[in-house]
């Protein structure tokens, strides 16, 4: 309150009224002040009563306003997860329903109309299955992952088919931190297969526009960009900014337009190459940094010879040129692909694609319900079987394609242990397991004891005609999959291939079903197909073993069933543990919210009493004000004169 | 003869001075309630005169020979000054109390809570992107977050012209006040030629009309021997004895603003103007009105930008069959990160991606699309960029509207998105899209013209909420959010919540600080304007204790003359 200095000589008329006028100024200000604030019940009016708290208020209000959001986040959350973990106890049931289904019929006891109205009620347990795969909350698909508007399970090629989305649905459940919510197909019935992975590393050349995010070190560490110098003896240092680059392209474009002078860049298939010229040149660091030796382009001593870096990666995508595969060389896609799923075959011409998402796209346009994508570690092409219950198998067209991306399903690289969805070939040791019968009667016994590979059994038929003398040859099929065996000998009897030593290989190696036409030659079967291996896959064998009345695959797929009921549990599990996360998030953002309203009210809202009291003193000093006012002026000497 | 000559002529002083003396100290009364007048007190002296017989000189009587005016001019500059910065700061306090209206931050539709409801209402579309409902929201939430700013744009903008009028006004003011002035001063050394202390009544209109000028802005008042003062602002003489050089306006536009610029009248030269209400209004105008508009336009062009840049990356429910950029190129043929493309942002160096999906199959084709802007060779163009594009892309083709946007058009059974390739997220490294206004959230530059894209207003389908075109899939509208928080090199590493909150904070600080410097000048004005009362004041107490001393005076006067005549009478009652 700044009132008149009393130090004074002499006291004006003036100066009693304008005083006067002053103290009633700042009292009725003061007055309305503390009114304002008990009627609004708030510390201040406005910001600039109280800038610091008025601050705090303001950041405080911000962090609650996210948090409210945050609370309806994770409540949506929480019914999302609700809502599967009931509809993961459906499964349970069902499950256990088939389970218990199987096991009555496990015994010889069961007869096979029993065992076909057993089916039945598997087949109806699938589709109860589908029902709950295809079920919606809030308008879209639960388990479809992000592709939620359509339903992600159907029934086709003889099975079921998946064709919903593996990603993750995430909501925002901390200021800076999203979760999974969802749970995809996939990962509630196992709906996809592992897929047919891409066996050949399909390393694309690095091109001018390959990105820099596509590029790793050969360690696949990522390219971490700064700058570099290049050096010359007696040049001034050049120091080289590579932040700007996007691309490989604008790399080799910096460097040269910054130290064209010292060197010459260039892009090669896997490195860059400095050149020097006129004269050796250093290459390093600039003080901290780590780029240089990031590229192996490090050379402290000047050199004159060229400086080539460590070896790139070039990460495959979608829009990678067929003509860049290989390392530069392209692929030879003239041939096309067989693909087959569920008994169904279709042929895929790749001999137009010119990049690689013209491969994929091929391949997942053939209505097959396979999913062509490139791997995780962007090497190769991955494709994946959605249908449960249906065999995948890729083969060649009469070209070399489905070698070439490494998609062929059977291939001499395959190996036996792998074969009948990993169970391998059963062979009996030491002792020949085939006996292939000539068209002139001649016959080749061969021993598959040595044999790991596909490859390896060809080799060994082959080994075994030339010791035989007998003209067979085998080979892969060059038009679908199989082991092509033929005959050179030119008998009139029938070519066939027989056990030997009740062993099992002919069935496991696809042989048994040969192929009598045309009459020289024997082609194989596909043992290596790819399946889901999931709780429909697991059901749909069970039924059909069922209506085949075939008490071994009854035992099996009992007993896969009856493990996924444990997977099943377990996914119930994790379910329920991030239903249990989210509730207690939820918790905690509330007490958060809970304490900075109070830190906010403790700010902005009035304490009544101090409030109270400073009405009443501030109604105190304009009662004050007013009375010492009116007296003071009053008197005068003018009122004694006469 | 002494006794009559002398003795008389010495009653008759009395009794005229102590006439005078009242005549004095009736003014004096007279004045007392008048705040602008100052005190005078008579100055009375005796007179000398002859001789008596016995050789000694008692003097002749009393005169007035001085009327003396009670005032310090020191302390009467210092007021002038102190005056000044009061109308200075209580001028500067009563602008920023209004934009502190403006900002309004203690209700609930402040900015800075829409601007969290905007935010919000992302996450809440990253729960459920298909929820055209939820889109709706997120729409709506934007243009209201738009429109706000650009009323408190609007709002500061009014206000800035205003206080910039009246800027205008006051110096018309002061013109007036500087001849009237002048035109006083003439009047002073005229009447006081020779005789000083004349004109006391002209010299205090004149004081007052200097106080009315020095609350406009500061003024230096140098007193002339004639009686006659010289006012400078800063250095610069105003006004020189009688004659006023003037003041006069111009209106220039600087930059986006027209401000009004104070000038002599006579030669047109700039008048560096400090303290007073004109320098409070220039301040206001400056800092307060445009200053924090351009605050507000740094805040909207940084969430234009950094919404845009995460929106181009992302996509909506269905793709584009034609877009149409929302900002235009100046320059078609310029590189694009060249001013003379009039482009808000500038784009780097570096690719983006169009991926093109066949409606019928549902199969995705993805081009990378390189932005070559190092510097070194030929740079992308808008022209070759479109020419770029329409060769790349198969199925869509890019072209340059009439006025220079960029224009994307699918063929029939086409439609193309950006972000992705097909199968994982893409950013556009560029930062292209939000530069031309593709695929982006906002419109417009600043506060004055943000506005929700048209292409999204009418459809909340096409918010781009997805990372990977999928339906279900919310992350973009995740990254939406997290703008919120994130830290915006338009903003100097500040987010672009936390950068309105500094503006708002800001204007807090200032207005307190705006009421702290008023208490404190008020403080200084009230001491000088006591100081001053207590020299210059008139104390009615003291006037009638005076009235009553010289009315004693002057009865004995009037008794000594009564007296001396009694005398004169017996000395010629001895002649008869």
């Amino acid at each position: 309150m700044a009132l008149s200095p009393i130090n004074l000589t002499r006291v004006s008329f003036n100066q009693q009224t304008t005083t006067l006028l002053e103290s009633l100024r700042r009292s009725t200000l003061d007055l309305l002040t503390q009114q304002n604030r008990l009627a609004t019940g708030r510390a201040f009016g406005a910001p600039s009563e109280d800038p610091a708290a008025a601050t705090q208020v303001l950041q405080f209000e911000n962090v609650t306003g996210r948090q409210d959001q945050i609370l309806e986040n994770l409540q949506h959350a929480g019914s999302v997860l609700d809502v599967t973990d009931a509809a993961i106890s459906e499964v349970h049931g069902l499950l256990s329903d088939a389970h218990a289904i199987a096991s009555q019929n496990v015994g010889a006891l069961a007869s096979a109309e029993e065992r076909e109205a057993a089916a039945e009620l598997i087949a109806d347990i699938v589709d109860q299955l589908v029902t709950i795969g295809n079920r919606q909350f809030n308008g879209s698909f639960l388990f479809a992952g992000r592709d939620t508007q359509n339903a992600p399970f159907q029934s086709i090629l003889g099975g079921v088919a998946y064709t919903g989305d593996t990603g993750d649905i995430l909501a925002r459940v901390a200021l800076l931190e999203e979760e999974p919510v969802n749970l995809s197909g996939d990962a509630l019935f196992g709906a996809l297969s592992a897929g047919v992975a891409g066996a050949v590393d399909l390393s694309p050349r690095l091109t001018a526009d390959t990105r820099l995010e596509d590029v790793a070190r050969a360690e696949g560490l990522p390219l971490q960009l700064g700058s570099l110098v290049i050096a010359r003896d007696g040049d001034p240092p050049i120091t080289i900014d590579l932040t700007t680059a996007d691309s490989l392209g604008d790399l080799v474009d910096l460097i040269n337009d910054a130290a064209g002078g010292l060197v010459n860049a260039s892009l090669g298939d896997d490195s860059i190459t400095l050149t020097p010229v006129g004269g050796p040149v250093t290459v390093r660091e600039v003080s901290g940094g780590r780029v240089a030796a990031d590229l192996g382009l490090l050379t402290p001593d000047p050199t004159a010879d060229p400086i080539e870096s460590t070896s790139l990666r070039r990460r495959l995508t979608r829009t990678t040129a067929v003509a860049d595969l290989a390392g530069g060389a392209g692929l030879d896609l003239t041939g096309g692909l067989t693909v087959t799923n569920g008994g169904t075959t279709a042929t895929i011409d790749l001999s137009a694609a010119e990049t690689v998402q013209d491969i994929l796209n091929a391949i997942n346009n053939a209505g097959l319900y396979v999913t062509a994508r490139i791997n995780q570690s962007g090497t190769g092409i991955d494709v994946i079987n959605q249908v449960s219950g249906a065999n995948l198998s890729i083969a060649e067209d009469g070209g070399t394609t489905a070698s070439q991306l490494g998609l062929r399903t059977l291939d001499l690289d395959t190996r036996l242990a792998d074969l009948n969805f990993g169970r391998g070939i059963e062979t009996v040791q030491g002792q020949d397991d085939l006996r292939i019968t000539a068209k002139d009667g001649a016959t080749v016994d061969v021993n598959l004891d040595d044999a790991a590979t596909i490859g390896d059994v060809i080799d060994a038929i082959n080994a075994a005609a030339d010791e035989a003398g007998v003209g067979i040859s085998a080979s892969l099929s060059a038009t679908g999959n199989g082991i092509r065996v033929v005959d050179g000998t030119g008998g009139d009897g029938r070519l066939s291939i027989g056990r030997l030593n009740l062993s099992y290989a002919l069935d496991d190696l696809g042989l048994s079903g040969a192929v009598e036409d045309p009459q020289t030659e024997l082609i194989g079967d596909d043992v290596n197909t790819t399946r889901t291996d999931g709780v429909l896959t697991a059901l749909i064998d069970l039924e059909r073993a069922l209506r085949a009345d075939d008490t071994r695959g009854i035992t099996d797929a009992a007993s896969r069933v009856n493990g996924f009921i444990n997977e099943v549990n377990r996914v119930r599990g994790v379910v329920g543990a991030r239903a249990q996360a989210m509730q207690s998030r939820r918790q905690q953002t509330e007490n958060a919210v809970l304490a900075t309203q109070q830190l906010v009210s403790e700010l902005r809202d009035l304490d009544y009493t101090e409030a109270v009291t400073r009405f009443q003193q501030a109604q105190t000093a304009l009662q004050a004000a007013l009375l010492t006012g009116g007296q003071s002026l009053n008197l005068s000497l003018m009122n004694f004169l006469e | 003869m002494g006794l009559v000559n002398t003795a008389l002529h010495i009653g008759r002083s009395a009794l005229a001075t102590y006439q005078s003396a009242m005549q004095v100290l009736g003014n004096n009364v007279s004045n007392a309630g008048n705040p602008d007048y100052t005190r005078q007190t008579s100055g009375l002296s005796a007179v000398h005169g002859p001789a008596l017989p016995e050789g000694f000189q008692p003097g002749a009587g009393v005169a007035l020979t001085e009327l003396k005016r009670n005032l310090d001019e020191s302390l009467e500059n210092r007021l002038r000054a102190a005056i000044g910065n009061l109308e200075s700061t209580s001028t500067v306090q009563r602008s920023i109390g209004r934009v502190e209206a403006y900002f309004d931050e203690t209700t609930g539709a402040s900015i800075s809570s829409q601007l969290t409801e905007f935010f919000n209402s992302f996450d809440a579309v990253q729960n459920d992107p298909t929820d055209l409902g939820l889109r709706d929201i997120a729409l709506a939430n934007g243009a209201q977050l738009a429109s706000s700013l650009s009323t408190l744009r609007a709002d500061l903008k009014n206000l800035g012209d205003e206080i910039d009028g009246q800027i205008a006004e006051l110096v018309t003011e002061a013109d007036r006040l500087a001849d009237q002035i002048a035109e006083l001063n003439g009047e002073i050394g005229t009447a006081q030629a020779g005789r000083p202390g004349t004109a006391h009544a002209l010299q205090d209109q004149r004081d007052t009309l200097l106080r009315e000028l020095s609350e406009l802005f500061d003024i230096n008042v140098r007193h002339q021997s004639d009686g006659t003062i010289n006012v400078y602002i800063g250095s610069e003489p105003l006004i020189m004895g009688g004659v006023s050089r003037g003041l006069t306006t111009e209106e220039t536009v600087d930059g986006r603003f027209a401000r009004t610029v104070i000038q002599f009248a006579d030669s047109g030269s700039p008048v560096a103007v400090r303290g007073g209400q004109i320098e409070g209004l220039i301040t206001s105008r400056d800092e307060h009105a445009y200053g924090r508009l351009d605050a507000i336009d740094e805040l909207a062009t940084a969430l234009i930008f950094e919404v845009n840049r995460v929106h181009a990356d992302g996509q909506g429910l269905a793709g584009f069959t034609d877009v149409t950029a929302t900002y235009d190129v100046k320059d078609t043929a310029a590189a694009l990160n060249s001013p003379d493309t009039g482009l808000p942002s500038s784009p780097e160096n570096g690719s983006f991606f169009i991926a093109v999906t066949d409606d019928a199959t549902g199969t995705v084709v993805a081009y990378q699309i390189n932005v070559d802007l190092d510097g070194i060779d030929d740079d992308t163009t808008l022209e070759s960029l479109a020419a770029d594009i329409s060769d790349t892309v198969d199925g869509v083709t890019a072209s340059i509207t009439a006025d220079g946007r960029l224009q994307f058009q699918a063929d029939v059974g086409l439609s193309f998105t950006f972000g992705h390739d097909g199968e994982q997220f893409r950013q556009d490294t560029a930062s292209l899209l939000a530069a031309l206004g593709i695929n982006t959230f906002f419109d417009g530059r600043g506060a004055a013209d943000i506005a929700v894209n048209q292409a999204l207003s009418g459809s909340p389908s096409m918010l781009a909420a997805s990372m990977v075109n999928l339906q279900g899939d919310g992350s973009n509208a995740g990254r939406l959010a997290s703008v919120s928080a994130a830290a915006s090199d338009l903003l100097s590493g500040s987010s672009v919540t936390e950068g309105y909150a500094r503006i708002a904070n800001d204007v807090a600080v200032a207005g307190a600080n705006a009421l702290d410097d008023f208490e404190a000048t008020d403080a200084v004005l009230t001491a000088l304007r006591t100081q001053k009362e207590s020299i210059s004041g008139v104390n009615l107490d003291e006037e009638a204790i005076q009235l009553l001393k010289f009315e004693r005076a002057y009865q004995g006067a009037a008794r000594y003359v009564v007296t001396v005549d009694r005398m004169l009478a017996e000395l010629l009652a001895l002649v008869r």
